[in-house]
């Protein structure tokens, strides 16, 4: 089922937690609301779940405005981050709970709650109490909680975050391979964005109540819209440098405190809207960056710290007065205090106002 | 979760230190000392020198003389005997049995309305404060404002109340219906206690738990009963065992609203001894009805405490969550 959230917005009291929030939901489409904590993505996954109502705008579920209907009228699954499994019921009577309130035949909810069960491995587990299994199967239970009674729409708020790094990276597999299989559209909380990357189709980027882009991961990625995205999304994050733009003749070179380099043809056009002697943001990807001998279009500097990730080296490089990460091979054996230069890969800067952060990218 | 991890490496914690144990608890009693030392002078003053006097002195037949004459058991064969006592004893149970049902059932009915229902917490901290009022008012003055209620001519409130809507003459209510009166004053009183206790167990709920319930489909009703009573389950059970005991054993409000009266329609057991000892100055007598009370009020409080498992209740009171 299609959801749509038009201008939603949410106060309490006089502080706007969501603020005019439009997005566009496709049937079947798994999308992460991802933004840093209290930017308010529980709050409209609660409007989602009518446990909270928008103070103004419109929710529409396939082709019916469910603003002012009930959570119980609303058919969605919600997995929480504590789980809130009930702790005097058995994990039996704690997936037959929402059949129950159905006033389903016992004899139908008992065949349910056993086929989903087996779907979750938790047959087993049936006649336990939730503080006598492990958190990644209570994890499991909260799940089959939500979806035993055939929801059209699921809800999760940040699912994950309170199991341990191993489950967590083998949960974020099973429950995208559990989406994509149920095709059930989801609506998926997090504030890591590793998680959103890994398994959502779209990503919905909030900071402070309000939406910054809502696109694909590979797009969020390659083409942020302001620095706020650029930062927030990619691991390490993107790395920042202050400079001035300046267009002598034919060319255009981005200049700092103590570097000068030039734009390739391409960057050239896709930022040809910036003035000379326009003050901007560059911003660049470790991963886009290289550690070099001297030559042209490098950037001087000196090493701050080198930390070892296992598989490459984070060199932490001081330009200035900015600091900038560098991934560097395995094998690099550069020392704190020593000269580097490091070479940026042109085709894969990004250049923000130093205004209001929004990209000056021409197709952006 | 928690509690499945503490109870599974508790043991293992054990025995490594159990051989210093039997050392250290002996002169960390002597070290703690100081800190009891006073309390426990207290206890002993105030409870147990007056227990242990009340039972010397129901075997004796002490009158106004307050000589200590020694009479055996004549004291509890009179008792069991004592048509007076009977009622008394029948006047109690239903006394307990109904103001237990105000205090634990309104007071949840007053916990609920305040917390859940009302979603503005001032609102319901103002409605939570006035309840409480009859309580930081000293039991003389809440008993005479009973009085006045009453009050048997037609300027009694109630009976203007009843006057102007129905037309009805004034009623004596205190004559008419003595246990009514006291059960209502008493359970009125009492309810703010659990009202208390109860508000802050559903506060201590987590949010989650109404949200999941709600959305999977609960109604007020279904989260009542499925959410809050079971969280609620140790509060309740808590209440009750410490109600039964405290009314067992209390007598003021109904000493100062019927004195027992009229004739011995509202006489407890409590008051009864009060009135044997103080009132016709029975001493011994008095006595023995107290000695007995305290023997039932240590029964009850044994097999509730057996029932509902000391440990479990100091323990598991604690809402339990995850993560
Ligand atoms: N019931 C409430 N009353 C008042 N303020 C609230 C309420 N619920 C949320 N807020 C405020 O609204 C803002 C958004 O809250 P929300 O719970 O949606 O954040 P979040 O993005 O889910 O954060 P987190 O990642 O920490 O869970 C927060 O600043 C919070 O303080
Ligand atoms: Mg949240």
């Amino acid at each position: 089922m299609r959801v749509i959230l038009r201008d939603i917005t949410k106060k309490f009291g006089t502080f706007v937690a969501v603020d005019n929030l439009n997005l566009n939901i496709h049937d079947g489409e798994f999308v992460a609301l991802l933004g840093p904590s209290g930017c308010g993505k529980s709050t409209t996954l609660l409007m989602l779940a009518g446990i909270y109502k928008p103070d103004k705008g419109k929710i529409i579920f396939g082709n019916k405005n469910v603003t002012h209907e009930l959570p119980k009228d609303r058919n969605v699954g919600m997995c929480f981050q504590n789980y809130a499994l009930y702790p005097h019921m058995t994990v039996f009577e704690n997936i037959a709970f929402p059949l129950k309130l159905r006033k389903m035949p016992r004899d139908i909810i008992e065949k349910k709650v056993n086929q989903i069960a087996r779907k979750f491995h938790l047959d087993s587990l049936l006649n336990r109490r939730p503080s006598e299994i492990s958190g990644g199967q209570q994890q499991r239970v909260a799940l089959a909680r939500a979806l035993v009674k055939e929801p059209k729409i699921l809800l999760l708020d940040e699912p994950l975050s309170n199991l341990d790094s191993g489950l967590r990276i083998s949960m974020r597999a099973e429950i995208k391979k559990l989406q994509k299989d149920l095709g059930i559209t989801t609506v998926f909380v997090t504030h890591d964005q590793t998680e959103a990357l890994s398994m959502c189709d779209k990503i919905a980027v909030m900071n402070k109540g309000t939406l910054q882009d809502f696109d694909t991961p590979e797009k969020l990625y390659s083409q942020p819209k302001n620095q706020f995205i650029a930062e927030f999304i990619g691991n390490p994050p993107m790395n920042f440098l202050d400079v001035v733009c300046i267009r002598e003749g034919d060319k255009v070179y981005l200049k700092g405190t103590s570097f000068k380099i030039e734009l390739p043809e391409r960057a050239k056009r896709e930022f040809a809207q910036i003035q000379n002697g326009e003050k901007v943001i560059l911003g660049i990807r470790p991963e886009n960056l290289k550690l070099t001998s001297e030559g042209q279009n490098t950037v001087k500097g000196e090493i701050y710290v080198v930390e070892p990730l296992g598989r490459d080296k984070l060199v932490n490089v001081k330009i200035g007065t900015n600091r900038i990460k560098v991934i560097a091979p395995q094998d690099y054996n550069g020392n704190m205090g020593e000269n580097v230069f490091v070479r940026l890969d042109m085709d894969k800067i990004h250049l923000f106002s130093s205004e209001d952060g929004n990209s000056l990218r021409m197709s952006a | 979760m928690e509690q499945y991890v503490q109870e599974k490496s508790l043991p293992v914690a054990y025995p490594k230190e159990a051989a210093e144990t039997h050392v250290k608890r002996k002169s960390s009693f002597i070290a703690a000392l100081p800190f009891i030392g006073p309390f426990l002078i207290l206890i002993v003053l105030f409870y147990l020198v007056p227990v242990v006097l009340t039972i010397v002195m129901s075997f004796t037949g002490m009158d106004f003389t307050l000589e200590w004459k020694f009479v055996g058991l004549k004291n509890y064969i009179k008792l069991c005997q004592d048509k007076s006592a009977g009622i008394a004893a029948l006047n109690t149970l239903k006394y307990v049995a109904s103001t237990l049902l105000i205090n634990v059932g309104f007071g949840f009915l007053l916990a609920i309305t305040t917390t859940y229902f009302t979603k503005k917490q001032n609102t319901g901290l103002l409605f939570q404060t006035i309840w409480m009022l009859p309580r930081m008012t000293p039991a003389v003055i809440y008993a005479l404002l009973w009085l006045w209620f009453l009050d048997p001519t037609e300027y009694g409130m109630l009976n203007a109340f009843f006057g102007k809507l129905f037309n009805a003459p004034p009623r004596d209510w205190i004559l008419t219906s003595p246990m009514p009166v006291v059960i209502i004053a008493n359970g009125l009183i009492g309810a703010s206690l659990g009202m208390v206790v109860f508000s802050a167990a559903i506060k201590s709920i987590p949010e989650s738990y109404f949200h999941a319930a709600s959305v999977d489909g609960a109604t007020d009703w279904d989260i009542i009963r499925y959410v809050i009573i079971p969280f609620l389950k140790w509060p309740i059970m808590f209440m009750t065992i410490w109600q039964t005991l405290s009314l067992l054993t209390s007598y003021e409000y109904i000493l100062l609203i019927t004195d027992g009266g009229p004739l011995n329609k509202s006489e407890v057991w409590a008051l009864y001894s009060y009135h044997k000892a103080f009132g016709s100055y029975e001493f011994g007598y008095g006595a023995a009805i107290s000695v007995v009370l305290v023997i039932i009020a240590v029964i009850i409080a044994l097999v509730m405490l057996k029932v509902f498992g000391y440990d479990a209740m100091m323990n598991r009171g604690k809402t339990k969550v995850q993560g």
